[in-house]
């Protein structure tokens, strides 16, 4: 903002003017959004903001009263994915980590990467294919990089709860999407623990874009280097944490609710 | 309460899982056992008693040859249900319309024999016709006959009851499992569900011209049924979980009520009695003469069934079934497009559930063929099978189907009436609350060979001792669940023992060190 540089920044994502409307009660109201290529954007607001609802958006879960979902690939035309159906949009590049764990609880930690893992998803390609010697040593490094590499055979139900937010941040990882859409990745996890998935989200916004949603203030620090705020399903404001902080609507917004942002 | 609500949890929703051993040292055992069960079946006319009385061999061998035939149904209702988690409670529309196919097969064979002209020119008998005979100048094929003629050869009989019922659960499962991706108006939906749940049943029961019109009576439950997905559909829900249930037995309902409903194609409630032999490569199949080889044809298909089963479930293919039970949203957010991969499995599933249809109906012989299969209890019956087997396990289909119908012929040979639905219904009570996961998971991959050799020993104990029939069901129900079980007490009593030796073991070293 305010900021302008000679070559425009190529927009990703852009979300416009989108409105939802669950039988009369607006989660999102003309809610804006537009994420550059490469960028780790950090989402914002109070509980009922809209914010898993517009992730919900993006990837074709919840559907739109009004408003455009603009997705630009990098290696093809610019598409409108308002109405494509959900495993489309998947397909194209945008992936998903829930904001509960969502890992397939009878499959082995294993298997949970080997189906996440970047390849064709059609039914011909699962019935013939078996691993390559790449996808094989991918898996491994990932398996190193979430810390599962012991529990690889143990069936994803019985993880501790780190353990599965770690698992799907895995699978997300090896689907290897351009856009990568992260809800709550620290949510219930202990200080420790959260500052390694801080690194493992800055690692991964190297080589992906990143838009994360979190309350927890000292964890968006960490990461963030732009951070949208919602409420009420609308956008409240952007920008860095220090200016988003000291934004007094922000403040009005968050105040009785997350003291900490206020205070400094 | 909590209770309730944990059974119901377990049992509507996705159904949990075995838990994968990891490890090949405990898969190799457990791979042997079901190898040497898959042969223990193959060769049950060679393990009966010696010199035993060629009625009982006929009357054993024939219970054998029948529930085999239900395990290949028992397989499809696992594929769908205890793998993909798709409650499907009208499966055995798709073994009743695989049974029509073959029955139509052999009764035109009987009629061609009887006749004895070409087989597809003969009106077989229940069709009733009371016109000039086959080789009468005047003798004009009556247009049914012909709509069935080209099922009197066997070879496109077995192809089509497999074909038949897979093609329409394809169709099925396209139109049920087709995401919705625009909101309709709800005032649209509610006008269309009113339609739905009022005025057409109305009209269905009670006004006659409509409910007793042979074609208009099935078709409209069957337009029912369609619509009423196309109602859920466009009220914007995917249909999942009880409502797919619902839907499956609706339409296994319409297709009841058609083809009672059709006297001059399907022989309406009496069904298809007058059979002949199904021949195939020279060989006739026939109960009563040459049971062994009716064993070995049923046999056979269903251990080939179980192996392509087992190759599909272990392939990647399997993994995104089981991940679609456990979590279809995080398979859509993976990029897999659901839909078509559970229309596969259905499709797949109604055509196995139409190959064992065919089956019955040849190990079935000469008691002929009805639309008894194709009545709401007994597609229900079959989930009750998987249920107790085990989901998520192919073993725990075939030990199901077994287990269920032998107790069901043991009780009910000696508890004539309606006693067995009341053992049936505690069993399947006893398996929700106490051993939800099935009996497989909980005794283990030797739980066919036990089964099988407690099937077996009570037929020797019968042969032997000639027992009443009271006396039969009441040693021979509990022997032959002790035998299932037997796998898991035996290795149960192996790990205590293996426990104890290391104990102490561990103790003299202790007391050696010291």
């Amino acid at each position: 903002m305010g900021f302008q540089s000679k070559i425009v920044p190529e927009t990703i994502l852009d979300v416009r003017e989108v409105t939802v409307d669950f039988n009369g009660f607006k989660a999102l109201e003309d809610m804006n959004l537009r994420l550059e290529r490469g960028e780790l954007r950090v989402l914002i607001g109070p509980n009922g903001a809209g914010k898993t609802t517009l992730l919900d958006v993006i990837t074709g879960k919840v559907r739109v009263r009004s408003g455009r979902v603009i997705f630009q690939p990098s290696d093809r035309p610019t598409e409108d994915i308002t109405w494509y159906p959900e495993e489309k949009i998947a397909r194209m590049g945008v992936g998903r980590k829930f904001q509960t764990p969502n890992v397939f609880k009878s499959l082995t930690v294993l298997e949970n990467l080997k189906l996440a893992l970047k390849g064709p998803r059609n039914i011909w390609a699962s019935l013939a294919t078996s691993l390559s010697q790449d996808g094989r040593t991918r898996l491994d490094e990932i398996l190193e990089t979430i810390g599962l590499a012991e529990k690889a055979h143990l069936p994803a139900g019985i993880l501790a709860h780190g353990e599965k937010q770690w698992l799907e941040l895995g699978m997300v990882m090896a689907q290897d999407p351009e856009l990568l859409l992260i809800d709550e990745p620290v949510a219930g996890m202990s200080p420790r623990e959260s500052e390694r998935t801080g690194e493992l989200l800055l690692n991964l916004a190297r080589r992906h874009t990143l838009l994360v949603i979190d309350h927890d203030m000292n964890f968006v620090r960490q990461i963030a280097m732009r951070v949208t705020v919602m409420h009420e399903g609308k956008f409240l404001c952007q920008g860095t944490m220090q200016e988003v902080q000291s934004d007094p609507r922000v403040i009005e917004v968050y105040l009785g609710q997350h003291r900490e942002v206020a205070h400094n | 309460m909590t209770r309730l609500v944990s059974v119901k949890d377990s049992f509507l929703a996705p159904p949990l899982a075995l838990q994968q051993e990891p490890g090949r040292a405990s898969a190799l055992p457990g791979r042997m056992a079901v190898l040497l069960s898959l042969v223990v079946l193959v060769i049950v006319p060679y393990l009966m008693p010696e010199g035993m009385d060629y009625r009982a061999e006929k009357y054993w061998l024939g219970l054998f040859a029948k529930y085999m035939s239900f395990a290949v149904l028992a397989l499809s209702v696992e594929l769908v249900w205890g793998y993909t988690g798709l409650l499907s409670l009208g499966q055995g529309m798709y073994f009743g319309l695989g049974g029509y196919m073959v029955a139509y097969s052999l009764t035109l064979k009987r009629a061609a024999e009887e006749q004895g002209v070409a087989v597809g020119l003969a009106p077989p008998q229940f069709m009733q016709y009371t016109g000039p005979a086959p080789n009468d100048p005047s003798y004009v094929v009556p247009p049914a006959l012909s709509w069935i003629a080209p099922l009197g050869n066997a070879w496109t009989a077995i192809v089509a009851a497999a074909l038949v019922p897979a093609v329409i659960a394809l169709l099925f499962g396209l139109y049920t499992f087709r995401p919705r991706l625009r909101e309709k108006p709800i005032l649209l939906s509610s006008v269309l569900a009113f339609v739905l749940v009022v005025v057409v049943p109305f009209a269905f029961v009670w006004w006659t011209p409509i409910s007793n019109h042979p074609i208009l009576g099935g078709f409209l439950v069957c337009a029912l049924t369609l619509v009423f997905a196309g109602g859920l559909l466009v009220s914007g829900k995917r249909i999942s979980g009880v409502y797919f249930a619902l839907v499956t037995q609706a339409l296994l309902l319409a297709v009841f009520y058609l083809i009672r409903n059709q006297q001059r194609f399907t022989g309406g409630v009496v069904g298809i009695k007058h059979l002949s032999d199904l021949e195939l490569f020279g060989q006739a199949f026939n109960l009563n003469r040459d049971i062994r080889s009716l064993c070995f044809l049923v046999s056979g298909v269903l251990v080939t069934c179980y192996l392509a089963c087992s190759l599909l479930v272990n392939s990647k293919f399997g993994r995104i079934l089981t991940a679609i039970r456990d979590n279809e949203n995080r398979v859509l957010a993976l990029g897999y497009n659901t839909a078509i991969y559970k229309t596969f499995v259905f499709a797949l599933a109604g055509g196995l559930a139409g190959l064992a249809g065919g089956l019955f109906v040849v190990a079935n012989g000469s008691a002929g063929w009805g639309p008894t299969f194709l009545e709401i209890p007994f597609s229900i019956v079959a989930v009750i099978w998987v249920a107790v087997g085990g989901r998520g396990t192919l073993l725990g289909a075939l030990v199901g189907a077994l287990l269920v119908n032998f107790a069901e012929n043991l009780i009910t040979s000696a508890f004539p009436g309606d006693f067995w639905p009341i053992i049936l219904g505690l069993l399947f009570i006893g398996v929700v609350l106490f051993v939800h996961r099935g009996l497989v998971p909980l005794a283990g991959p030797g739980a066919l060979l036990g089964l099988l050799f407690g099937v077996i020993g009570v037929i020797y104990l019968d042969a032997i001792f000639g027992m009443p029939k009271t006396g039969r069901a009441l040693i021979g129900c509990p022997v032959i669940l002790g035998c299932l079980l037997s796998p898991a007490l035996v290795k149960r009593g192996l790990a205590a023992v293996r426990k104890l030796r290391a104990s102490s073991e561990k103790g003299t070293q202790h007391g050696l060190s010291v």
